[in-house]
């Protein structure tokens, strides 16, 4: 129960860094908790197939999609790779616009192809065994995850434009960015890691 | 609400009026499109039910009731305003790190960057749902006046017993970090307020909806398996399941989140001089929390994603017939559950070892040493999960590890009584309620660690293991401890945060039924529970019937006691309201140099940090901070763009 | 409100305060931990109708034992520091500044590393020894901690279910019955598993625990030395009648329980043929919902 400003007494301005440093602090924070969700993934795949419960690990039908596996894959690396590329230009000072829409147009189409996966595109059902069941709860937990990327991507290129439409210099532009930029790429690095992971433990390792 | 030597505040007076307040984002759209939410995706969920299952859905179907509850969940967040700031992000629009504080006493019931108002909220969400529980514990201790089931069906009992677990272990968690933990951070560390203001009000909202969410368990069938969940029995029961899985997943969201902004807020927003060593003691408790919740959070949230599979697509993670195995979720679960138990008891030596040195009138004696204590039982706690599986089959050659791990766990618990027993040596001792509270928590704290001892040891866990003892000990720990800390900590900074004073009478009065009936309720438990009576029953040995009865009548005193806690909030705030000044407690920590109510902005400048503040009796030391000088000196330490470690 | 407090610094005070706490302390352990010992001890449970419940009940002694100098240490120190260190009035006066002495703070910690060493290594060889086989409690299907000869012991499959416990005897051609009864002074493996959800099998009075998981196979050791009866209890929730899911067992001479034995196979004759082949662990269909 604070009492609201009082009249005359202007509070001193922020240091304006201080907002950069708790993005990038919060984006690693966030990167740990996300790695943990995905620990707990990893040791139920560890473990059931340790178990094989009842000789039901996994039946021999269940086979991953491949090649949706491997094209949501690139999809994934594709975006990260972009991101960076636009932060890079960024921090040179030079236009990011394109690189971005790249890498939202990529991180989109990864959405798209695990959707089309699910409807399409599958040789087993959630009720086929122990690999099945983490197949299925890990790759829509990562979608899920994968959405957050998206949306931060998303916010940065509509920064970008708006910016490059409105800001009177460059400088200005570059500044409106850079803190975001930093903790996004923390973030989609992350992803990225917990993307070549899930390829190697679900579509890779028999 | 403003003091009276401070002039009107500017901005209640540009607050709209109620008629314009009815059009906007805040409770009232909550709990509105919330409900709407719920109706519309239960009934879409209905549908998607019959397309996969390829029966007729009823409105007990668990695609419905979970689908229900996500839309219910964004249509309460729709509703209270949090989308507004990520849509206008999505467009491109300029970052903003303030929303809704202009909106005098409304501010209370919306989303509100204001981490005082977030705490205010918190504090009475907290106590609302902390009445639900304890209402629930004394309809069941009314059951177990009798030696089978009367009273209460056992359904229903099974209900209560669970509701009152889950309620209570997700309100306590929330408990110290959400009240204490908002309002003192910033202002122990000298900032105007937390890293991310947005998510702040995010986990209290999500809170409230969690508590009223699994409130509505009751109407669903309610659930029957404890606040623990234990799988298969979690994927057979009926929907009162899922408002536990959903509600217990958005805590778990929650706390990630509030740890999160804990440690990011104390990394990067430390005044100039603040440095590591000198950070008060409670916000160490609150960092230390806070990395046991971002990192075992996460896990809870995936088990209870796994059973939601479980109970919907059909999913086999917990059920050995098919490939899945019940162990998962012991393990997952208990690895974020022991981390909890810490949860619940870090805070409380962070307040308590806080609040010691205030009353004895001297330093904290082994500061560092404290911190460290606190860090090795944050440490140790991720390593000992699996002595709650010791009789289950798992792992038993593993046995000896974990019961050398817990043991371990006793060296840093130890140390807090060090520090404790020190900083009383030749002390000045004054026995506020605050004091008293915190000399109650040594007491049971003590008898809750000694009784873990008999648990951690294989042998003697044959016996207790499962049984009252186990609830005892716990009971133990976390309301004689974290509980009896965190009533300590409200009489303490209540008056900070309203501006009030609390009644010294009435709180001497709670304070002493409190501690007597706290402990006749729970030390006869130990010896129900060595005697044979097994946790959750409502129905029980004949012999063990007169015992029961003297608990049950000492647990109904033990909630009058908080009956008059609450009637000393309601007279001393509401209706008293007696200016309880800057500092009434002459204590020597950053907030209370600050006039109370903390005004909206925390600091005019960011105040330069002398020294740690407990330096109670050094003659001649100076004030522990310096509230005129410009902030950023030259020469002081400042904040890197990597995130600001010094 | 800041008079410093040092009314007589130096070693003094610290000392006459510190042998006083040692003197009482020390009184209170020679009165309280020989009640505790043979008082208190002897009606501490699980008592003696086993060899493991005897174990668990020499171990709940011994550490109440360690508990109470530990108690009343905490107890005493505390309870002179809030008679003899606080300010009488309302004034408020600063104590001495003294600082955290690190020779205390390691001396503290080195004494709660041993006791916790110690308490480690005991709870250790409480378990692991032969005549220990795991104090009673479930070991999973390997056991580590095994009874000598452990081939040998009586097999008895405790088979969990919403809400009763079964019992089947791999070694009287699979029977199944509904009643527990064991001869006394032979080793007992129990092979605890369950068809719905997580039971948990504890005989009170035999000191054994162990939990019913479905598709586990948990083994439990356990030698009865008295001739007496034994309540059997659910230490798990299980659902709507956990509370009842209770029955008692009984201990008999070898030559009764042979009798019995005998007996029951002849009487479930007709059943034994119907069920399903003697196995470590049951997979019935998990379709049926309960509450």
């Amino acid at each position: 129960m604070s009492a609201s400003a009082a009249p005359g007494i202007v509070p001193e301005p922020e240091d304006s860094r201080l907002a950069a440093a708790n993005l990038v602090v919060g984006a690693r924070l966030f990167a740990s908790a996300m790695a943990f969700v995905f620990m707990a993934f990893v040791f139920a795949y560890f473990y059931l197939k340790a178990v094989d419960s009842n000789g039901l690990w996994r039946p021999s039908h269940v086979t991953p999609p491949q090649g949706y596996g491997i094209a949501i894959l690139v999809c994934i690396l594709g975006a990260t790779a972009a991101f960076e590329l636009a932060r890079r230009g960024l921090a040179a000072g030079a236009g990011s616009v394109a690189m971005l829409a790249l890498a939202l147009g990529l991180s989109v189409a990864a959405v798209v192809l695990q959707l089309i996966a699910y409807l399409g595109g599958m040789s087993f059902g959630a009720d086929g065994g122990g690999y099945a069941s983490v197949f299925y709860g890990w790759t829509a937990m990562f979608l899920a995850f994968w959405l957050g990327a998206v949306y931060s991507v998303e916010t940065m290129l509509a920064t970008a434009m708006r910016s490059a439409r409105e800001a009177a210099a460059a400088d200005e532009a570059v500044e409106a960015l850079q803190p975001s930029a930093d903790a996004t790429m923390v973030y989609l690095y992350s992803c990225a890691g917990i993307a070549v992971l899930t390829w190697v433990l679900l579509y890779l390792i028999k | 609400m403003s003091t009276t030597e401070s002039p009107p505040p500017t901005a209640i007076t540009k607050a709209p009026r109620f008629r314009e307040q009815l059009i906007g984002f805040h409770l009232l759209w909550g709990v509105v499109l919330a409900a709407l939410g719920y109706f519309v995706c239960h009934w879409l969920g209905t549908k998607i039910g019959n397309h996969i299952k390829g029966q007729t859905a009823t409105d007990q179907d668990d695609i419905a009731v979970l689908l229900g509850f996500l839309g219910a969940t964004l249509g309460w967040l729709i509703g209270l305003g949090f989308f507004n700031y990520p849509l206008s992000r999505m467009m491109g629009r300029p970052a903003s790190l303030i929303e809704g504080e202009e909106y005098g006493v409304w501010r209370y019931f919306r989303l509100c960057t204001d981490h005082k108002v977030v705490a205010v909220q918190y504090f009475v969400a907290v106590l609302f749902f902390f009445g639900v529980g304890g209402l629930n514990a004394m309809l069941i201790r009314g059951e177990l006046t009798s030696d089978n089931a009367t009273f209460i069906q056992a359904g229903n009992y099974l209900t209560l017993v669970s509701l009152h677990g889950t309620m209570m272990l997700m309100m306590m968690s929330a408990g110290v970090l959400g009240p204490l933990g908002n309002y003192l951070v910033p202002l122990m560390i000298g900032a105007r307020r937390m890293a991310f203001p947005r998510v702040e009000s995010l986990t209290l909202w999500l809170t409230v909806l969690a508590g009223f969410m699994l409130i509505s368990a009751i109407f669903l069938g309610g659930f029957p398996t404890g606040w623990t969940g234990y799988a298969p029995l979690s994927v057979e029961a009926r929907a009162g399941m899922d408002a536990y899985l959903f509600s217990f997943a958005l805590i778990g969201i929650s706390l990630c989140l509030v740890g999160l902004n804990i440690i990011a807020t104390v990394m990067t927003m430390r005044a100039p001089g603040l440095y590591w060593n000198r950070i008060p003691v409670f916000v160490w408790g609150m960092v230390t929390t806070s990395v046991l919740a971002v990192l075992a959070a996460p896990v809870l949230f995936a088990a209870l994603y796994m059973a939601a599979l479980d109970r919907t697509v059909e999913t086999t993670f917990f059920l050995a017939s098919n490939g899945g195995s019940p162990f998962l979720w012991y393990n997952l679960f208990w690895f974020f559950g022991h981390p909890e138990v810490y949860i619940l008891a870090l805070p409380g030596f962070g307040i308590v070892l806080e609040i010691l040195p205030v009353f004895a009138r001297k330093p904290l004696w082994g500061y560092r040493v404290a911190v460290a204590g606190m860090f090795g039982v944050a440490l140790l706690s991720f390593m000992v999960w699996q002595h709650h599986l010791f009789v289950s089959g798992i792992n038993a050659n593993l046995r000896p590890f974990y019961m050398f791990t817990t043991e371990l766990i006793s060296i840093p618990t130890g140390i807090i009584f060090l520090i404790g027993m020190g900083t009383l040596w030749r002390a000045r001792i004054r026995f506020t309620v605050p004091m008293l509270f915190c000399l109650a928590f040594f007491f049971n704290f003590l008898i809750g660690g000694l009784s873990g001892v008999y648990l951690s040891d294989v042998p003697s866990n044959v016996t207790t293991h499962g049984s009252y003892f186990v609830m005892a000990h716990f009971h133990y720990t976390i309301m004689g401890g974290l509980v009896f800390a965190t009533i300590g900590g409200f009489y303490y900074w209540l008056p900070k945060i309203t501006g009030f004073k609390l009644n010294e009478t009435l709180g001497k009065i709670h304070f002493w039924m409190m501690f007597i009936f706290f402990n006749l309720t729970f030390f006869p438990l130990f010896a129900a529970g060595l005697l044979g009576m097994p946790r959750r029953v409502s129905s029980y040995n004949p012999s063990l019937h007169g015992l029961n009865v003297f608990v049950s009548i000492s647990a109904w005193c033990l909630g009058l006691s908080l009956l008059v806690f609450l009637a000393n909030i309601v007279w001393t705030q509401l209706l008293l309201r007696e200016p309880a000044g800057p500092n009434p407690w002459l204590s020597k920590s950053l907030e209370w140099q600050l006039p109370s109510p903390v005004p909206s902005y925390n600091f005019e400048r960011i105040p330069v940090i002398n020294s740690a503040p407990y330096s109670y009796g050094i003659p001649d030391a100076p004030p522990v901070a310096d509230f005129g000088t410009p902030a950023r000196l030259p020469g002081g330490p400042a904040i890197t763009p990597e995130g600001g470690v010094l | 409100m800041s008079a410093v407090g040092a009314m007589t610094d130096g070693a003094g005070p610290d000392v006459r305060h510190g042998r006083r706490i040692l003197i009482i302390w020390a009184v209170a352990n020679v009165i309280f931990v020989p009640i505790v010992i043979w008082v208190l001890g002897p009606h501490i449970p699980p008592y003696d109708a086993s060899q493991q419940s005897t174990d668990q009940h020499n171990v709940n002694v011994v550490l109440s034992a360690l508990a109470t100098p530990v108690l009343l240490m905490i107890w005493v120190y505390f309870g002179y520091s809030i008679t003899v260190f606080r300010q009488r009035g309302p004034e408020v006066v600063d104590g001495p500044p003294i600082e955290g002495d690190p020779r205390i703070q390691v001396t503290w910690l080195a004494a709660t590393t041993v006791i916790v060493i110690a308490l480690a290594v005991y709870g250790t060889v409480g378990l692991l020894p032969s005549s220990a086989a795991g104090a009673g409690g479930g070991q999973g299907p390997n056991p580590l901690s095994k009874p000598p000869n452990a081939a040998s012991a009586l097999q008895v499959q405790v088979i969990g279910q919403q809400w009763l416990w079964t019992f089947r005897w791999p070694g009287y051609g699979g029977v199944q019955t509904p009643y527990l009864v064991l001869p006394v002074n032979r080793w007992i493996a129990f092979h605890v598993t369950s068809l719905d959800v997580s039971h948990s099998f504890w005989a009170y009075e035999l000191g054994v625990k162990a939990d019913a998981i479905p598709g586990n196979d948990n083994v439990a050791f356990v030698r009865p030395t008295q001739l007496r009866s034994f309540q059997i209890r659910c230490a798990e929730l299980c659902g709507l009648w956990h509370g009842h899911m209770n029955t008692t067992g009984q201990i008999v001479s070898q030559s009764a329980f042979d009798t019995w034995i005998a007996q029951a196979r002849v009487r479930y004759q007709g059943v034994t043929q119907q069920l399903p082949p003697y196995s470590h662990v049951y997979y019935p269909a998990p379709d049926q919902r309960a509450g």
